[in-house]
């Protein structure tokens, strides 16, 4: 049987567009890898600059591909860091809110990112009231929905209880908040992390460890229990030396008080 | 040469060897072997350790030798440490076993009937409801009367329980009663509570089948936590139609040392300008509240906590009485220190002690009435918790009160003659009395074994040394959790309460009166979708007796009785749309045979139908609209059919129909709250609101006049018979 030169050249066009396509593909992912790594690194040292460089990855990736749903999950966290900066820099807040809350509502719309993208709206709107109290009031029952709902559809998303716990820590007790539940969240979190297994190929950022490790020490703190507040102020460093809240605020702060109490008596 | 070499080789191996890992693994479990997930085991004073798994094993490795602590952590339960001697070991095996902390029985919930400010414990009345109910003044006694078990008798703020007078409900701060608490009182009853929303710290409220601890009460309690030390300096400014307020919570040294404070005075000039009704008052009502609290945490358990509150309030409204077209002039005081303080002793037995004094002064003046009542009650209580396992606890404790009421000045001879010349009595009446009271109860949450089956189960004793009287109240607390959303609850206990003091004067009443009794009788269902929405069903039977009953050689003798039967439910909810609210509705059907009422008749507290809904919802960022509906069965009053004249006195005497025969109207209203929540300047946390009271104008009435040969009568308008706008706003800071 003899081939037509047009389906001969039908079958090279093919060969070369597929060709193209993959070693596209392949630049994007290496290009959302490389972003990754850049916010992994950002929020170990808490620099701006560095997540502007992450966001910009991100950035051009989705608006290349509006399609590309891991680019747009991790241009959405980047803003969420935005905002947790932005809460003592209201310009860095206000350049950033309008625009997180958007891509945060359509990635938790969005097939396969149910869990995940519930909880970073939920994280998102969390900012919005560390910002501005008076917004607790409309949003609270909306983030608790949230997560209730991200905890459902995946009761393993350590992220979801990270996000939880921060609410139940930082809630009034007179308004439902209580830091033992604040810590059974964060207690969660960790031990959902711990039997996770990353995969190295994921194309979407794995966060909240190293904030979860953060958070208990804290809620440990609050229900003085120094020495477990200690521990995972360590072990957080043991995992991340550079992990810089932990390292140049929490950790020396504990020490510093504990010095201080010693010296009392 | 060569031995230097060899000593630095050993030295080299040596650390070499101590830098080899030691792995330490084990499980982790309860008293009864039942692995423990989550629990976090590490060694002091650095990064080694690990999480359990699902199956309470634990793993993990460390450079470090010598002498170390392993410590377990896990909320509940005790804290596990153990010394290790890490050596030359290549793996140690530790297992751990955890006792569930004794102060973990704090949190269950036994008691039928009642609701708290804490999630996680059943039905839940928090703060911001108290803050938010429209209508309800952000004064947690008014809230209150939106939750099922209390009927709406009228619009004043005394609790009336399930077919109670409100005497049988007590109010207790900090462990310390106070009869009181209350502002506005007049005739009608009082309109708000003396308390202030800012000092309350949680709130436990049970219309029936309470703990023993409760003593001298006969349908409800509503226990009352105020603020410890503050944690950071925060200052509240309101302003409103109707009041003005500062509070602020100033922690001296942190964590040990603070005081909170508050100003209210109220003003209602402006408000009855607005709304109209400014001319049936000849002194608008104001009113004064000071209160404040000095904490001191002396120690880790260690807490003393200095907690007083002054309130004033005068009143004088315009009375078109059958008889008298006057003023009723009302000036009331009321004074209540509390010295309370707390500690944990040999970490099993939490003790609570309290020495309260209140001085509560009144003066009623309308027409011939000129009265002042004065109530001082010194009271000491002391409450012990011993934890006997992490499922058990033993509660006990003994209270004393001395209490003293005097009334001075004069009374009408006659109800129906209360004209300035009227015949008159001088009275100068002192009621004393003093109560001692013990408590004991035991309380497991597995009952005979069985897990879920929680059980309460105690008995209490309070002796009248002057009256020579005493009584035991036995009660049982019983409760079968179903699965994790629902429970079922029975309660069942007597009840004891000496009648009104005023009965006991020698004069007007009978000094050697006995205790009323009730019997209650409690059964509910629970069930709770999540910790934001919750239902519960109750029904209930409660037997009165020895009720004070008029007898006409002894005053009152203890022949009366009564009856309370009914069905609570509500349905409490927040949406994650915005919604959030509650509805409630109580059925009861109440009859007593009681102080004038000759045969078992509906009480006046007999509300057959009582329903609120309450709904809050967002319409949009920051904006909040409220609304509370209120329905309630007309209260039952004693028509006046005819009269008679009284030519000695000039004055018609109305002649009574049947007691309670006839119903006011039904209670009506419905409350609109519009609430914009902001921050300004960046730093003030602002509430701007806009309330209209009885926005639909409905009419309720709290009674009737009649002209003076009683042929004719016009209706009382109660407190909220006009429509009321209200505006204000708070800023915190």
């Amino acid at each position: 049987m003899k081939t037509s030169i047009s389906t001969k050249l039908f079958i090279f066009f093919f060969l070369l567009g597929s060709l193209l396509h993959i070693s596209f593909a392949l630049t994007t992912n290496e290009q959302m890898k490389e972003g990754i790594t850049l916010a992994q690194k950002a929020y170990v040292s808490y620099d701006k600059e560095t997540f502007q460089k992450a966001y910009d990855i991100f950035g051009n990736i989705y608006s290349a591909d509006s399609t590309n749903l891991p680019a747009l999950y991790n241009l959405t966290y980047v803003e969420y860091r935005f905002l947790e900066m932005g809460s003592r820099d209201k310009a860095l807040f206000d350049k950033y809110v309008t625009q997180a809350v958007e891509h945060a509502e359509k990635i938790s719309s969005a097939k396969g990112f149910g869990s995940e993208g519930k909880t970073l709206l939920a994280s998102i709107l969390m900012m919005k009231i560390t910002y501005n109290w008076a917004e607790a009031m409309t949003l609270s029952p909306r983030i608790n929905a949230l997560l209730g709902e991200a905890e459902v559809i995946n009761p393993n998303n350590p992220r979801a209880y990270l996000i939880h716990g921060i609410m139940k820590l930082n809630t009034p007790a007179a308004f439902g908040g209580s830091v033992k539940e604040g810590l059974e969240k964060f207690n969660k979190t960790i031990s959902y992390f711990e039997k996770e297994e990353e995969e190295s190929t994921s194309l979407t950022i794995n966060w909240g460890y190293l904030d979860a490790l953060a958070w208990t020490g804290i809620a440990n703190e609050k229900l003085e229990m120094t020495d477990a507040a200690i521990f995972v102020y360590k072990k957080a460093l043991s995992i991340e030396p550079e992990y810089s809240w932990v390292k140049y605020v929490l950790l020396p702060k504990l020490e510093k008080t504990q010095n201080g109490t010693k010296n009392t008596f | 040469m060569k031995s230097k070499i060899f000593i630095s080789v050993l030295l080299l191996l040596g650390n070499l060897f101590s830098q080899t890992k030691i792995k330490i693994e084990g499980n982790v479990f309860d008293e009864d072997k039942k692995p423990l997930p989550m629990v976090m085991v590490f060694l002091s004073n650095s990064g080694d350790g690990a999480m359990s798994d699902d199956q309470g094993k634990y793993s993990f490795s460390t450079k470090l030798n010598g002498k170390i602590i392993l410590n377990a952590n896990l909320i509940g339960y005790d804290k596990f440490s153990k010394e290790l001697e890490l050596r030359d070991q290549k793996k140690i095996t530790i297992d751990i076993e955890l006792k569930e902390s004794a102060l973990k029985m704090k949190e269950s919930v036994v008691s039928a009937s009642s609701f708290g400010s804490e999630k996680g414990k059943g039905l839940v009345l928090s703060r911001i409801d108290v803050l938010t109910t429209p209508g309800g003044a952000a004064d947690l006694f008014q809230s209150l009367k939106t939750m099922p078990g209390i009927t709406q008798v009228s619009e004043s703020a005394e609790l009336y329980v399930r077919g109670g007078d409100p005497i049988e409900t007590i109010t207790m701060i900090d462990q310390a009663l106070i009869y009181h608490p209350f502002s506005y009182e007049s005739t009608y009853g009082s309109l708000f509570s003396n308390l202030k929303n800012e000092f309350i710290k949680g709130m436990y409220f049970s219309s029936g089948g309470f703990s023993a601890k409760y003593g001298n009460v006969l349908s409800g309690v509503l226990d009352i936590e105020t603020k410890g030390v503050p944690t950071s300096m925060h200052s509240n400014f309101g302003i409103s139609l109707a009041n003005t307020n500062f509070s602020t919570e100033v922690p001296l040294i942190e964590d040990k040392l603070g005081f909170n404070f508050n100003f209210d005075q109220s003003f209602t000039k402006p408000i009855f300008w607005l709304n109209g009704g400014l001319e049936k008052f000849t002194a608008a009502p104001t009113s004064k509240n000071i209160t404040g609290s000095v904490n001191y945490a002396y120690s880790k358990t260690g807490k003393l906590k200095l907690f007083g509150i002054y309130a004033r309030d005068i009143q004088g409204v315009s009375v078109e009485q059958t008889e008298y077209e006057g003023t009723f002039d009302g000036n009331t005081q009321s004074k209540f220190i509390n010295l309370q303080h707390s500690n944990v002793l040999f970490s099993k037995l939490v003790m609570k002690n309290s020495f309260s004094v209140s001085n509560y002064s009144n003066q009623w003046k309308l027409g011939v009435l000129d009265l002042i009542k004065t109530d001082k009650v010194y009271s000491f209580r002391n409450d012990f918790e011993y934890f006997i396992s992490s499922r058990s606890r033993l509660l006990s404790g003994v209270e004393y009160e001395k209490r003293k009421v005097n009334y001075l000045g004069q009374i009408p001879n006659n109800d129906y003659n209360i004209r300035p010349d009227a015949q008159r009595k001088v009275i100068d009446a002192d009621i004393l009395g003093s109560r001692i009271g013990g408590y004991m109860e035991l309380e497991s949450a597995t009952t005979f074994g069985i897990n879920n089956f929680a059980s309460a189960i105690g008995i209490r004793y309070d002796n009248i040394p002057s009256l020579k009287l005493g009584w035991v109240n036995p009660r049982i607390n019983l409760s079968y959790k179903l699965n994790d959303h629902s429970t079922i609850k029975t309660a069942w206990g007597i009840f004891n309460q000496l009648p009104d003091p005023r009965l006991f004067s020698s004069v007007e009443g009978n000094p050697n009166l006995k205790s009323m009794k009730a019997v209650h009788y409690v059964l509910s269902y629970d069930y709770l979708f999540d910790e934001d929405n919750s239902f519960r069903i109750e029904l209930y039977h409660k037997d009165y007796k020895n009720l004070p009953l008029e007898n006409l050689l002894l005053n009152y003798d203890n022949n009366g009785k009564g009856f309370a039967n009914g069905v609570d439910v509500i349905l409490k909810s927040a949406l994650s749309n915005g919604w959030s609210g509650w509805i409630s509705y109580g059925f009861i059907n109440t009859k007593r045979k009681w102080m004038d009422f000759e045969q078992l008749t509906s009480s006046s507290f007999d509300i057959t139908h009582n329903f609120s809904l309450i709904a809050k919802y967002f319409i949009a960022s920051n904006w909040q609209v409220g609304i509370n509906l209120k329905y309630a069965t007309g209260r039952p009053y004693t028509p006046v059919i005819g009269a008679d004249y009284r030519a000695m006195e000039n004055v018609y005497e109305p002649v009574y129909g049947d007691k309670n025969s006839s119903r006011f109207q039904n209670y009506k209203r419905l409350d609109l709250r519009l609430t914009y929540f902001t921050t300004l300047f960046d730093r003030f946390n602002s509430v701007f609101y806009l309330e209209g009271l009885n926005i639909l104008d409905l009419k309720n009435i709290f009674g009737y006049y009649y002209s003076p040969d009683y042929s004719e009568r016009k209706e009382v308008s109660s407190y909220f018979g006009r429509r009321t706008v209200v505006v204000g706003m708070s800023l915190g800071f």
